[in-house]
């Protein structure tokens, strides 16, 4: 109970600390520049009430999905083959580099001439992003796996989904895992970023319409909407993996 | 009856093996003693099926061999009883039968009250008893050893060895065990080599007598038997 309430004090005091800079700003300036936390409160409230936030969150959540599951697939699975043949990982190597290391906004403006406004662009790019780093964490994983453990399994004869579910997954985990977390947050990153360029609908789209609206209490709100996408994919999905990847070092 | 004849194995330019022959009968425990490097491992993996020979036959009794390595080697992310049963669920064995024969198992090695723990609950000596127990339950072919007791004390050791023979008594079975220990050699084998190389070369081999099952450390052909080895494996040392 005690390690529990310590465990959430600190952060609780850090969200206060932050809120009361940003009461203090807001004082200091124009609300145009700097709305205060009620405001942003109040615009959230609004767009809850008549619809539009979930409309958009909803659709925003769909392209996020789609661009995280096809990012993680795509680099876990390239990743896993990489592992055990240096000749892929070599031929793989510099064409994600070249995703991961291009600047996204060069990845926006390309897709946007490829598939014009609309869900792909978003998705085209997150997966771009999300993909290398998923990689580059299955692939860190297939190095450090035991080789001694390997020839183990293949002594008494486990093979395909087996050998998978027994060794592969639960040894790459950890690696799998963190390389998840930063693909997710930055899928809803991009993916926010290239909606709010490239389409019409979506928390970015609503975001940008609520700058040339000069509605800046708008634009924060569905700020605080995207970290609670961000919040989601933590809380929802990969925590609880996580501590269930976890469970047997629990075990004293 | 497993059988290498004429294996031939190189490593770049290092040859370990070159035209090696061996067998080990239906019913034979073969230790094989001999400095490290010399090629022992090598040629357990290629008399496994491990490792392809570049050349030369390799005659293994139909069947599933079952391993035992020098680290014990299990599933940090499985429990003792998931470890041993882990050949039987390769070879798809149902979940109930395979919960049966790992539970008379881990009964038999003295590991019933750790059947749900994890390997880094154990000690070292429960963990190689899993190890073994993962070997025995497969009902393997034939058993090969890789110093899998190297690292527990004398006592563990002398212990293991006597698990493994009640095993091999129930299941005759050909068996090549590799080993440092003298006394380990000279209680558990029908017949021991002593390698030199690499290339491995046999130096010398000694057939004993009385059955592993009914010797005793202290018995006079162990002792024996231990005297000849270590004569021959022991470098003369400078005078003090």
């Amino acid at each position: 109970m005690a390690t529990g309430a310590r465990r959430f004090c600190w952060p609780l005091l850090g969200v206060l600390l932050l809120v009361a800079l940003w009461s203090l700003l807001a004082a200091l300036y124009p609300p145009i520049l700097v709305p205060s936390p009620m405001a942003v409160l109040g615009a959230l409230g609004r767009l809850a009430a008549t619809g539009v936030l979930w409309q958009a969150l909803g659709l925003t959540l769909l392209r996020l999905a789609a661009a995280f599951a096809l990012g993680s697939v795509l680099g876990a699975t390239l990743g896993l083959l990489a592992g055990q043949s240096d000749a892929l990982a070599g031929l793989l190597r510099p064409g994600l580099g070249l995703a991961a290391g291009a600047p996204p906004i060069a990845w926006i403006a390309l897709a946007l001439i490829w598939f014009g406004t609309g869900s792909l662009t978003p998705i085209v790019v997150a997966v771009l992003v999300t993909a290398p780093v998923v990689f580059d964490a299955t692939f860190q994983g297939m190095r450090a796996l035991d080789r001694d453990l390997v020839t183990m399994a293949r002594a008494f004869g486990l093979q395909g989904a087996a050998l998978v579910r027994e060794l592969y997954l639960p040894a790459l985990a950890p690696h799998l895992l963190a390389g998840l977390s930063v693909g997710a947050a930055l899928t809803v990153r991009i993916g926010v970023m290239g909606e709010f360029l490239a389409c019409d609908r979506g928390v970015g789209s609503a975001m940008a319409l609520a700058r040339t609206q000069l509605n800046t209490a708008e634009v924060v709100a569905w700020v605080l909407v995207a970290l609670a996408l961000l919040w989601l994919s933590e809380g929802v999905l990969l925590g609880p993996l996580a501590r269930g990847a976890a469970a047997w070092r629990q075990e004293a | 009856m497993l059988a290498l004849d004429g294996v031939v194995k190189s490593y770049g330019p290092a040859r370990v093996l070159d035209g090696f022959s061996l067998e080990a009968g239906d019913q034979e425990i073969v230790c094989l003693l001999g400095p490290s490097g010399c090629g022992k491992t090598t040629l357990l993996n290629i008399a496994g099926g491990l490792l392809a020979p570049d050349a030369g036959l390799v005659r293994r009794p139909p069947g599933q061999p079952g391993y035992v390595f020098q680290e014990p080697r299990l599933l940090p992310w499985r429990t003792a009883a998931d470890n041993l049963g882990l050949g039987l669920l390769a070879q798809g064995v149902p979940k109930k039968a395979r919960e049966a024969i790992v539970a008379r198992y881990l009964d038999q090695l003295g590991l019933a009250g750790a059947a749900h723990l994890y390997p880094h609950q154990l000690s070292g000596g429960m963990r190689q008893r899993v190890a073994l127990g993962r070997a025995f339950v497969v009902q393997p072919a034939c058993l090969l050893l890789d110093e899998p007791f190297k690292s527990l004390d004398i006592g563990l050791r002398l212990t293991l060895v006597r698990l493994l023979l009640e095993e091999w008594q129930r299941r005759p079975r050909p068996v090549l065990f590799v080993t440092h220990d003298t006394a380990e050699a000279a209680l558990a084998a029908h017949r021991i080599v002593v390698l030199d190389g690499p290339p491995a070369t046999i130096r010398a081999e000694i057939a004993l007598h009385t059955p592993p099952c009914e010797r005793r450390p202290d018995d006079a052909e162990v002792l024996q038997t231990e005297a000849r080895l270590y004569a021959l494996l022991a470098k003369p040392l400078p005078a003090l």
